[in-house]
């Protein structure tokens, strides 16, 4: 049986910037997690420098992924926000899916379970900018102040709300955040100071509160120690169930281990049960604030209810980096902030591509739900509607381009004996709102054909 | 003995040759000359009707046990050329005129009594498509001369400018079309409608054509199925895809400058008042019709009929309105508006994703537009004239082979013009170089083209 330091004893650690504990077996030689890391055939400074190396790598990686954008088609493109442990807890709590990214997330959740933290320590990205402006904050004598463990509280509203299908603050995850940073590439600069403005947050707290974001803030590193501790206390559990006569540790040091573990489980119980009382209050007071009939189109695969929608998905920019036609673009003006950054469907040039499943395939959240080139015909992103006094037909101009260019023959042009007309019915079994009418409508400024959400239809009629 | 047998008849071509622009009798093909020996020998002989006299009736259709036979007979040549135009709309003009100057002898045939098809016959007068973003005008060459050629003549065109769609007259585009016709040289049948291919193997020879005259063929090195409906390469057993579009019917209504709107009740003007034309107070008037199929005579019928009901009934009902007593109805087309029914299953294709990359061919012949400026150009391939299998006929005009949401951009006038313009070349280039159209060397083609004033990309 292991039995690694304290939380408390981490925390202290936190306080001088280091994730982790790497540099403090100086201190506390006699503490048998560190000393494990300091015997002679690992020296430290050699694992600290392979550790800086792997680390580098990660985060070159990882910024290459992310603004390869669509050149990259593997399923790489996940990677970086799909290998998130708490995202892929998430998803399968609220999806009962997971996709090989996130078997691959859940198995470094095994890890962080043995291995304090060991995901902050050598593969975030995040944490290695954090790391090095934490640094660079110290250096010009900055000192964090006092601050509550809120990834804690963090990690549990958001797993307590995945139980009721509305994971609420998922989207500040770290590699949710980081990977957010390539999102808007494409477009204005707006867009781009938007996209990094999580990272710039997370990295400029860092600085000036030196190590606040991943000790305190992280709900990535939240959930890590989480996990750590539930793993600690459930072994101690069995082994006093099945070795009960084993010796209790008589040594000062070895009560306090023991005390501290009682104390780790009842404060991050606490916390929990304070955080999803706090999520169950949301879940059931958000939705009068919000109606998802002012919702955007969302990219196939989303959830019809756009609040559920809005809590699954991370803000990543997966699916717009994913989109071979573009049409996939960061939410920024309606809705509020907290709908920023969240993909909706602009089908002002191009529409969805009905052979196309990249976008839901590169969510890692569960936000959109894979499906089939077969299956896509059945993926309902809205329906279109047709706005008879804009179209050219009603003028008996020549037009009908949304019939020819619909992709599910969905429209047909109907022709009137009494008005002796021509207008396009929308047949709405057959039409996915996939845009293609909308995309190629010539009527300005207005499109006389354009996709609405289904619900926004139901309630106009 | 008929009264007209085949030597009388070849005597007839050669004087006809003769007295023609061309004067000496095709050689290029030998396949031409090898109708000589079947003859009376094959129990065929000619059907050509002898308009003033009693009719031997041996080659009558016949009802036989209820079912109508054709008896099996020879046709009489009408004509023999180099490259033999089907259809004189804007692809067809343009075709049979640009072939001729580009040195091959050329025969147009046309249904109706006048060249420019829809275009005049249809009152599509509004010229659409050959515009890009930013107002340029890609679709250049003898569609485009035909324009210029109308800004000299009073009342010829309106709105002519840069990134303008501009309106035509229709008598003055008939004018200006028999004008560059005759100039080009070109031997020309009207009121003769092609019914049928003439193949040997599956190359193609000729084609058959229904007259006044009777039943005649015309035997060419190169066909070019300029029909719209692509009646000649179908007939040749080329591939197709069947379509059916809105049939309509325009027309045009007048006095439109003597109306006063302001005495008409609010709310109560009346609709469908058409557009501007260049005759002073004439409007053209569309008409987008059911979405029927074009090829059913039925059909064709029915349209006809009940369009112009509509046409007559709408303007009576727009006089009834006070200010617009004086309005009248000028005519309803001479040609109901058939939109697309046969399209060619090609070589290549014109693509709507091409069209989105601004994809650019090697081999390309014709560049078109769009009907407002809303995208760039896009390219005609060569292939897409070229049937997959059958020899020696090109098709040129709106039957060319384009995917569904291509073929409303490839119907429109301009880009008629257009692909004519390069299926006639390109006919010219095959004969003078003796091969197959499939074989052309599309770089000859391309540089006959730019210095014919077409615009390539």
């Amino acid at each position: 049986m292991s039995r690694g330091p304290t939380l408390a004893e981490v925390h202290r650690q936190d306080n001088d910037g280091q994730i982790g504990v790497s540099k403090n077996h100086e201190r506390k030689p006699s503490c048998r997690w560190f000393a494990s890391r300091t015997s002679p055939t690992h020296p430290v400074s050699e694992i600290k420098a392979l550790r800086w190396i792997v680390r580098f790598a990660i985060l070159a990686g990882t910024i290459v992924i992310v603004l390869a954008g669509q050149a990259l088609r593997s399923g790489l493109a996940t990677l970086p926000a799909g290998l998130s442990f708490t995202i892929a807890v998430c998803k399968l709590i609220v999806t009962g899916g997971l996709s090989v990214t996130g078997w691959l997330a859940l198995f470094v959740g095994v890890v962080v379970a043995f291995k304090l933290r060991w995901f902050c320590r050598w593969m975030c990205p995040l944490g290695t900018c954090n790391e090095l402006s934490t640094w660079l904050g110290k250096k010009v004598g900055l000192r964090r102040p006092s601050v509550p463990h809120l990834g804690h509280y963090l990690v549990f509203a958001t797993l307590a709300g995945a139980f009721a299908g509305f994971p609420v603050l998922l989207w500040l995850d770290p590699l949710a955040l980081f990977s957010s940073i390539g999102q808007p590439f494409s477009s204005s600069p707006v867009l781009l100071a938007i996209g990094m403005s999580g990272v710039l947050t997370a990295v400029g707290l860092s600085f000036l509160f030196p190590g606040v974001w991943c000790s305190r803030i992280c709900p990535l590193g939240g959930f890590q120690e989480v996990v750590f501790v539930l793993r600690r206390s459930a072994l101690g559990l069995l082994a006093r169930v099945f070795a009960p006569r084993r010796p209790r540790p008589t040594t000062t040091e070895g009560q306090r281990v023991e005390l501290s573990e009682g104390s780790d489980i009842a404060r991050i119980g606490r916390r929990g049960i304070l955080a999803a009382f706090g999520t169950a209050i949301w879940v059931y007071v958000a939705p009068r604030f919000s109606s998802s009939a002012a919702a955007p189109l969302r990219p196939p695969g989303a959830a019809p209810e756009d609040r559920k929608f809005l809590a699954l998905c991370v803000r990543c920019g997966n699916c717009v980096r994913a989109c071979p036609t573009g049409i996939i673009q960061p939410q920024l003006s309606t809705g509020g902030l907290f709908t920023w950054l969240a993909p909706r469907l602009v089908f002002t040039d191009n529409f969805c591509d009905p052979s196309c499943t990249r976008c839901a395939e590169a969510c890692p959240s569960g936000a959109l739900t894979p499906f089939s080139t077969a299956e896509k015909p059945h993926v309902i992103i809205g329906k279109a509607v047709v706005e008879l006094d804009d179209c050219l037909l009603t003028a008996e101009r020549e037009c009908g381009i949304c019939r020819s260019h619909c992709p599910y023959q969905a429209i047909r042009l109907q022709f009137n004996e009494e008005t002796y007309s021509v207008q396009p019915i929308v047949d709405l079994a057959r039409c996915t709102g996939c845009g293609a009418c909308e995309a190629v409508c010539p009527t300005v400024p207005r499109k006389a054909i354009h996709v609405e959400r289904v619900q926004t239809i139901g309630k106009a009629k | 003995m008929n009264p007209m047998n085949r030597r009388n008849w070849l005597k007839a071509i050669g004087a006809l040759s003769a007295m023609g622009s061309m004067g000496v009798l095709p050689s290029a093909s030998g396949e031409n000359q090898q109708v000589a020996p079947i003859g009376e020998s094959s129990g065929f002989t000619s059907s050509v009707l002898d308009p003033h006299k009693v009719q031997d009736t041996q080659f009558t259709a016949r009802l036989v046990n209820g079912r109508v036979i054709q008896p099996q007979r020879e046709l009489p040549l009408l004509s023999q050329c180099e490259v033999l135009v089907v259809g004189g709309g804007p692809a067809g003009v343009s075709a049979a005129i640009a072939a001729r100057r580009a040195g091959a002898r050329v025969t147009l045939v046309e249904r109706y009594g006048h060249f420019g098809g829809l275009w005049t016959g249809g009152l599509v007068l509004l010229v659409l498509g050959h515009i890009v973003k930013g107002g340029k005008q890609v679709c250049m060459g003898i569609g485009e001369e035909m324009m210029q050629r109308l800004e000299k003549l009073p009342g010829g065109i309106i709105n002519r400018g840069p990134g303008k769609n501009p309106t035509v007259d229709a008598e003055a585009l008939k004018y200006v079309m028999v004008e560059m016709i005759e100039e080009a040289g070109v031997e020309v049948f009207l009121h003769a409608w092609g019914v049928d291919a003439i193949l040997e193997g599956n190359t193609v020879r000729g084609a058959v054509f229904e007259s006044k005259s009777g039943r005649q063929a015309i035997l060419a090195d190169v066909v070019i199925d300029a029909t719209g409906d692509g009646d000649i390469f179908a007939a040749a057993g080329a591939e197709f895809e069947h379509r059916t579009h809105n049939v309509g019917l325009v027309s045009r209504i007048g006095n439109l400058d003597r109306i006063d709107p302001s005495r008409a009740p609010a709310g109560n003007r009346p609709k469908r008042l058409g557009s501007p034309t260049p005759a002073p107070g004439v409007n053209w008037v569309n008409l987008i019709g059911p979405e029927v199929d074009g090829l059913d005579v039925r059909t064709l019928t029915r349209m006809e009929m009940s369009h112009r009901k509509f046409i007559w009934r709408n303007v009576q009902q727009a006089r009834q309105v006070p200010g617009y007593e004086s309005l009248y109805l000028v005519e309803t087309a001479p040609q109901l508006g058939v939109r697309i029914t046969r399209v060619l299953n090609g070589v290549a294709t014109v693509r709507y994703a091409d069209l989105k990359a601004g994809r650019r061919f090697d081999d390309v012949v014709a560049v078109g537009g769009s009907t407002d400026g809303q995208h760039g150009e896009w390219q005609v391939p060569y292939g897409a004239l070229v049937p997959k299998k059958v020899e020696n006929v090109l098709a040129a005009g709106r039957c060319i082979s384009a995917e569904m949401q291509m073929a409303d951009l490839v119907r429109l006038i301009p880009n008629c013009c257009a692909t004519g313009h390069a299926a006639g070349v390109a006919a010219a280039v095959a004969v003078k170089d003796r091969c197959s159209p499939r074989q052309v060397e599309v770089p000859k083609v391309q540089k006959i083209l730019r210095e014919q004033g077409a615009y390539l990309g």
